[in-house]
């Protein structure tokens, strides 16, 4: 799986990640993106969160 | 000419420009579908028309980034036996749809997609309407660039609030669906979002919080947070 990291200072909170790829993505109670523990989808599925954010405030880390 | 060198090494250096297309620079044209639904909207709540539609929930959403605001209204058939969990087959269809956006073209396609998918062939059940997913709404319209796809987003979270609505409107609190934000009261599924909406729409007490929230008896561990949140929000709104 490939690895992401959310940059919390961009998250607009906007939802999509966990909209998208609600095995990898959640809100906080602040409503920021956080990555959840165990990953449950597949790459393409996580890319698709990754390109669709509004801020690129998804990184993969290589 | 060195120059010239020297700026196009630059520019190779720049691992992801930032375009307005797609993160990679790629496709950026819209699906014939995305124009179709763009120019010809399906289920749109045109002026004055909230006057007359019936319907039994509403919901709002909106992402502060880029000022959209998208409102769904839903008429769902209510179950014959309102005391069961479940609904039998064929009950608690979303019978007609209507919504209103002030997103861009891409909310406006992918929210008119979606409210075709959830009326069709009769209407679906709420709780499969539920499961739609951003990625279903995309496939029916072809495709959509990869920048745009939170404006698909933005559909789907107005349908939800409005099935949220809709629960609350029938009593159905436990069915109540809470996401990104922070729950105040766990029983009847009241969170902070819930507050800060009724302030919007006027609230300024408990009392009228609970007329707008349809909820009748409130926790009492949970009426000193709820308070102060209403509180809150109106010293931020109306201060």
């Amino acid at each position: 799986m490939a690895k992401v990291k959310i940059i919390r200072e961009k998250c607009i909170g906007c939802g999509t990640c966990p909209a998208l790829a609600g095995g990898t993505f959640e809100m906080d109670e602040e409503n920021i993106a956080i990555i959840k523990d165990n990953s449950t989808d597949d790459k393409e599925t996580i890319q698709m969160a990754v390109d669709s954010c509004p801020t690129q405030a998804i990184v993969t880390e290589e | 000419m060195q120059n010239i060198k020297n700026n196009m090494q630059k520019n190779t250096k720049i691992k992801k420009p930032i375009d307005g297309r797609t993160q990679g620079g790629e496709s950026w044209l819209y699906s014939e579908e995305v124009k179709e639904h763009f120019f010809n909207p399906r289920n749109f709540m045109r002026h004055g028309e909230e006057e007359t539609f019936k319907f039994n929930g509403m919901g709002r959403a909106g992402s502060p980034a880029c000022g959209d605001e998208m409102v769904i209204w839903i008429q769902v058939d209510k179950k014959t036996d309102p005391s069961s969990a479940k609904a039998t087959e064929g009950e608690e269809r979303i019978k007609d749809v209507r919504w209103r956006t002030f997103g861009c073209g891409s909310a406006i396609a992918s929210t008119s997609a979606l409210s075709e998918m959830l009326i069709e062939d009769g209407g679906l059940a709420i709780d499969d309407a539920l499961k739609i997913k951003p990625q279903d709404i995309i496939e029916r319209l072809g495709s959509l660039p990869d920048r745009k796809v939170h404006c698909s987003v933005l559909g789907d979270k107005a349908f939800q609030a409005a099935a949220n609505d809709y629960f609350r409107n029938t009593g159905q609190h436990d069915r109540v669906i809470i996401a990104g934000s922070k729950v105040i009261d766990k029983e009847l599924k009241i969170t902070d979002k819930n507050i800060e909406e009724a302030v919007l729409e006027g609230v300024s007490n408990l009392e009228e919080l609970q007329k707008k929230l349809k909820i009748e008896k409130i926790n009492k561990d949970s009426i000193p947070e709820i308070e102060e949140l209403i509180k809150f929000y109106n010293e931020k709104y109306f201060d």
